[in-house]
């Protein structure tokens, strides 16, 4: 993974100076054949859907009498914009993923960094063994992962909760309290050795001359780490972050798994469920599509602001 | 550049449409001959019954696929209907079915089903067709009884009890003599449980009056149930638990619950997942409110017709013959099968439904469950939006678990919240009482 | 196959001067101790996965979760295998497929658009790079019924296609394959091959190809890893059971409550995450020789 090369020439990436001299219009057959392909393709599963969506949410579904003849579909304009958000679900659901991703996003990410420079570090050993270990949670897909995770938290079947009560310690891991955070673990577990491993390449890049002058000059490799390596991986950083920020507004796997064991995940708990909820059980594909478009907009500011705060940083 | 740029732009589009519906072409060509029905459910062996079917009629060729249990299967039902190639046939929950009327996802087959009515229940024949037209064809029943640990009752020194008060003065004896275990539960995961307890006591939750809807869902009848499991709760004698969760089974096998009160349906379950409990159970009718011998169902599913089916007759023919002939039953009815407790008449006294049942000391579960069956409430009806109040109950009996609520506050916000819902989608409806 | 690749490293290590010697006990102990905790984290899970892969499912709910309790682990892979007609096979066949095939057109597509947007100074590039990663903001399950109501018009449900069509497309590679040639294919080379009188297509594959190969594997594993775990796609778009990923078969015995299959759920899994690790550690050759490769520079 070779995103030491972020580091290196990010500058050369919207300056292009050898094309400058040239008419653009030579190589429009060039880039038509290597952006089309992709382009067509790109409008037609995401764009064309992110329309339809935006068009099925200015529609609701309404019946009369009994409600057994056929469901009319009417235009209802901003209504389950409105509904959407006066609807304490949405905003309790929102600021749950808010809470979970302030929360678990930086213990995941420094969880990464310190351990891809503890394997960087020169006091480690066996250091293929720990990132083959490190990474192996990374290949169990997420739904496998959150199913295996609440066996684990199950309070019948867990065997840490178990160990609690031999010892005394009672040990509640889907209290409603806490349950927001057992989540947070599953997803740490699956991705920090995955972010690890981003950062690890990021910092196999750097030239190892450096570290030795630091060393000459009395350095401990605390210091080093610190100083030198940290700043250095800083795009690998945003490139994480960015990720795993989009991960978080799109949780779904950890809470719907826990909600058939958790009495404190509720069938609306984060926006997702809250959207796919409506449109599949309610059967309002209207309210559900109008979450969706507002759950797209929340993640474009967040990343936009975060975004903001990386192109901040000295080069 | 624009030109040059829009044209290739245009042919590659071309070029990638004509290759999608060329190959969407090939996909969907109807061949002519045998008539193939797509049929989605979620009975373990139901593809063994399929086979039989097609084997016996070259003519109406029907493909099983699998689905997930209940609500997950929803996503797939209805984006399959909305879309407009629905096979033929799924299964639904039968508190679903109005539902899915509603929704518009259903299809109306009355013409098809003739004297059909005849060979079900003359409750689920109505659950199946809402307002008086027929969706759907009736598969299984739940009608419910205790399963019971014989050692564990011997244990704590107790009888079978008959009525709920009987049930509530023996689950404070037993919780009284061990904490760590209890008489029952309350399954908060299981919402069709607790209806079922209003159900049993004659409450109405849904009625159709004339062209209007009475909703009950907090009449005095289910306002008693409700008070009468908060308080069993309050007592600290019984607890919640969250019946799918495979944990529960857990439970189960270590003897934390006495009783398990539950729809046939269970029994294949308690076999298959607590199998070192083997001949510790014993079947009894569920308790009964003082003074009255009805039952009440829980769970329970049809066969539905999806809008959008080609050969509605020849589904309705197999539906009927899949839900209701001894050759199908016999698979669909066997333990390893799925331990469907058929909604047909006839298949009652079919013998894969009446086999002495070694796990439950050599008992003959059925002559409990038929009778069962024959006690319950006959007029009970879902509404057209109880897939909604079905979430938000399901919800609710989570925030009693972590004392959010109270199940009698519950169920008058669920009534509030149901009849919103009602209106909202513009249909008729008004308080019952 | 992992022991040899320590070696390289330590070479390194060793030739940029005696580093090693100068650790401190205590510094040594404190890294091998954190690293060891961190290790047990990640391997909990697992190791109750392998144990309880071997237990029946009534050993499942009467056994603590770390302990043995018997041992049905041939019992169980019989009955994975024999299942439904002996499906799981064919999933895991069809895993590979979608997940490598749709990994590679992914990969394919997205660094060729990456690579021009980032090579070639045009007008909408900003634009257009813009739409792509604004693509990546769409909670992608969302996306999944409107599509599947697009496809279902044009033929394309319950086929192939419904799967991996959507899976090539992936904004993520773009936003790589991006970077990646800005940062390892120079202009100069670009100019150079220009000179030759290398036609673009040809310099794309015969030049810039060559150079970013550490980036085409990195952008591939991602793309394979997540076509591997996507398992609501393939729900929506596909009722033809044969056509299901290993994911969606797992995800579908799972919520098959009314069966009592938790032993056959778990031992699934279990099987499905096998030849993944396997993936890894074989491509993990690769993209290790190419990162010491790109970082040459």
């Amino acid at each position: 993974m070779s995103t030491e090369t972020l580091t290196t020439r990010r500058a050369g990436t919207d300056s292009v100076p050898a094309l400058r001299r040239r008419r653009p219009n030579q190589f429009v057959s060039a880039i038509v054949i290597f952006i089309v392909p992709f382009g067509a393709l790109f409008l037609f599963v995401y764009v064309a859907p992110i329309l339809y969506s935006i068009g099925q949410s200015l529609f609701s579904i309404r019946s009369s009498g009994l409600g057994f003849g056929a469901p009319v579909t009417t235009f209802v304009g901003v209504d389950n914009y409105t509904r959407a958000l006066s609807s304490s679900e949405f905003w309790t659901a929102l600021g749950r993923i808010l809470l979970f991703g302030a929360g678990q996003v930086p213990v995941m990410l420094i969880g990464a960094l310190v351990l891809a420079l503890l394997l960087d570090s020169a006091a480690a050993r066996w250091v293929s063994v720990y990132r083959v270990l490190f990474f192996l949670p990374y290949a169990v897909p997420g739904v496998i992962a959150a199913v295996l995770w609440a066996y684990l938290y199950s309070p019948s079947l867990s065997p840490f909760v178990a160990f609690g009560n031999s010892v005394g310690v009672p040990l509640d891991f889907l209290s409603p309290e806490i349950v927001l955070w057992s989540m947070a673990n599953i997803t740490t577990w699956v991705f920090m050795g995955y972010n690890m491993l981003i950062m690890l390449s990021a910092l196999q890049a750097i030239p190892r001359d450096q570290f030795e002058a630091a060393r000459l000059d009395g350095a401990s490799e605390w210091r080093i780490a610190l100083s030198i390596k940290v700043p250095q991986v800083r795009p690998a950083l945003v490139l994480t972050g960015i990720n795993s920020i989009i991960g978080t507004i799109q949780l779904f796997n950890e809470p719907q798994v826990l909600h058939v064991i958790a009495n404190s995940v509720d069938s609306s708990y984060v926006p997702t469920m809250l959207a796919m909820g409506a449109a599949f059980i309610k059967n309002d594909f209207g309210f559900a599509a109008a979450v969706s478009v507002l759950l797209a907009i929340v993640a474009g500011v967040i990343s936009i602001i975060y975004y903001r705060i990386a192109m901040r940083n000295p080069e | 550049m624009k030109k040059s740029q829009a044209l290739a732009g245009a042919l590659t589009v071309s070029a990638v449409l004509a290759l999608l519906t060329g190959c969407g072409a090939a996909g969907t060509t109807a061949s002519a001959g045998p008539v193939t029905i797509d049929y989605m459910g979620w009975v373990p062996k139901a593809d063994k019954a399929v086979d039989i079917w097609n084997k016996a009629h070259p003519e109406t060729q029907v493909k099983y696929s699998p689905v997930s249990n209940g609500q997950d299967a929803y996503p797939k039902i209805r984006s399959s209907v909305q879309a407009g190639n629905a096979g033929c046939l799924a299964q639904l929950t039968l508190d679903q079915v109005p539902s899915f009327v509603a929704d518009g996802m259903l299809m109306d087959v009355t013409q098809y089903t003739g004297d059909v009515k005849d060979t079900f229940l003359d409750w689920t024949w109505s659950q199946v067709s809402p307002g008086g037209q027929t969706y759907a064809i009736p598969q299984d029943t739940g009608p419910m009884a205790m399963y019971y640990r014989t050692d564990l009752f011997e244990k704590f020194g107790i009888t079978v009890p008959k009525t709920w008060d009987e049930f509530a003065t023996a689950a404070k004896t037993v919780h009284a003599a061990d904490p760590s275990v209890s008489l029952g539960y309350l399954a908060t995961d299981d919402s069709s449980t607790v209806a079922a307890y209003a159900w049993q006591r004659d409450s109405s939750w849904f009625a159709i009056d004339g062209d209007s809807w009475k909703v009950g869902i907090d009449d005095s009848a289910s306002a008693a149930s409700a008070t009468y499991w908060q308080d069993l709760l309050d007592s600290g004698a019984i607890a919640t638990t969250k019946r799918w969760d495979p944990g529960f089974y857990s439970e189960l096998a270590s003897g934390k619950y006495l009783t398990m009160m539950g729809g046939a349906w269970n029994t294949a379950l308690i076999e298959a997942n607590v199998g070192d409990t083997a001949g510790k159970w014993a079947l009894a009718p569920m308790p009964t409110v003082k003074g009255s011998t009805a039952s009440a169902n829980s769970g329970g599913s049809a066969v539905a017709v999806l809008k959008g089916c080609k050969y509605p007759e020849q589904a309705v023919a197999f539906a009927t013959w899949l839900n209701s002939s001894e050759d199908s039953l016999n698979i669909l009815s066997a333990a390893d099968g799925g331990g469907l407790y058929p909604a047909a008449t006839k298949a009652l006294d079919y013998a894969v439904v009446n086999k002495k049942d070694s796990f439950f000391g050599g008992q003959n579960l059925n002559d409990i469950f038929r009778e069962s069956a024959n006690n319950v409430n006959v007029g009970w009806a879902w509404g057209p939006t109880y897939s909604s109040t079905d979430t938000t109950l399901t919800d609710g009996l989570a925030k009693v678990a972590t004392k959010g609520t109270t199940l009698p506050a519950l169920m008058t916000s669920l009534q509030t919240s149901t009849l919103s819902d009602m209106k909202g989608r513009g249909i008729q409806a008004a308080a019952s009482h | 196959m992992t022991l040899t690749r320590t070696r390289p490293q330590k070479t390194e290590r060793f030739q940029n001067g005696s580093a090693e010697l100068r650790v401190s006990r205590s510094t040594a102990m404190v890294t091998m101790g954190v690293l060891t905790l961190a290790a047990v984290y990640f391997l909990i899970p697992v190791w109750w996965l392998i144990v309880s892969a071997t237990k029946s499912n009534t050993a499942l709910f009467s056994s603590n979760g770390f302990g043995f309790s018997g041992f049905s682990l041939f019992d169980n892979i019989v009955d994975v295998f024999t299942k439904q007609d002996g499906l799981f096979g064919r999933w895991l066949l069809n895993s590979v497929l979608y997940a490598g095939i749709g990994g590679l057109l992914a990969t394919f597509l997205g660094v060729a658009c990456g690579y021009a947007l980032a090579k070639y100074n045009f007008r909408g590039r900003g634009v257009i790079f813009g739409a792509i990663l604004g693509g990546l903001l769409i909670p992608s399950a969302l996306l999944t019924v409107p599509l599947y109501l697009m496809f279902s018009r044009i033929g394309l449900v319950n086929t192939v296609w419904a799967v991996l069509i959507p899976a090539i497309v992936n904004p993520f590679a773009v936003y790589l394959g991006r970077i990646y040639a800005a940062a390892s294919m120079p202009d100069e080379l670009l100019e150079a091959a220009r000179l030759d009188g290398a036609s673009e297509i040809r310099i794309f594959f015969s030049v810039a190809l060559r150079l970013m190969s550490p980036a085409f594997v990195t952008v591939f594993l991602f793309s394979f890893v997540s076509i591997w775990n996507n398992f609501f796609l393939p729900l929506i778009m596909l009722s033809d059971q044969s056509l299901y990923p290993v994911t969606l078969g797992i995800f579908n015995w799972y919520t098959q409550t009314r069966e009592a299959n938790y032993n056959v759920v778990i031992t699934g899994s279990l099987l499905s995450v096998i030849p993944l690790v396997i993936a890894f550690l074989s491509l993990q050759r690769f993209w290790r020789a190419g990162l010491s490769a790109g970082s040459v520079k």
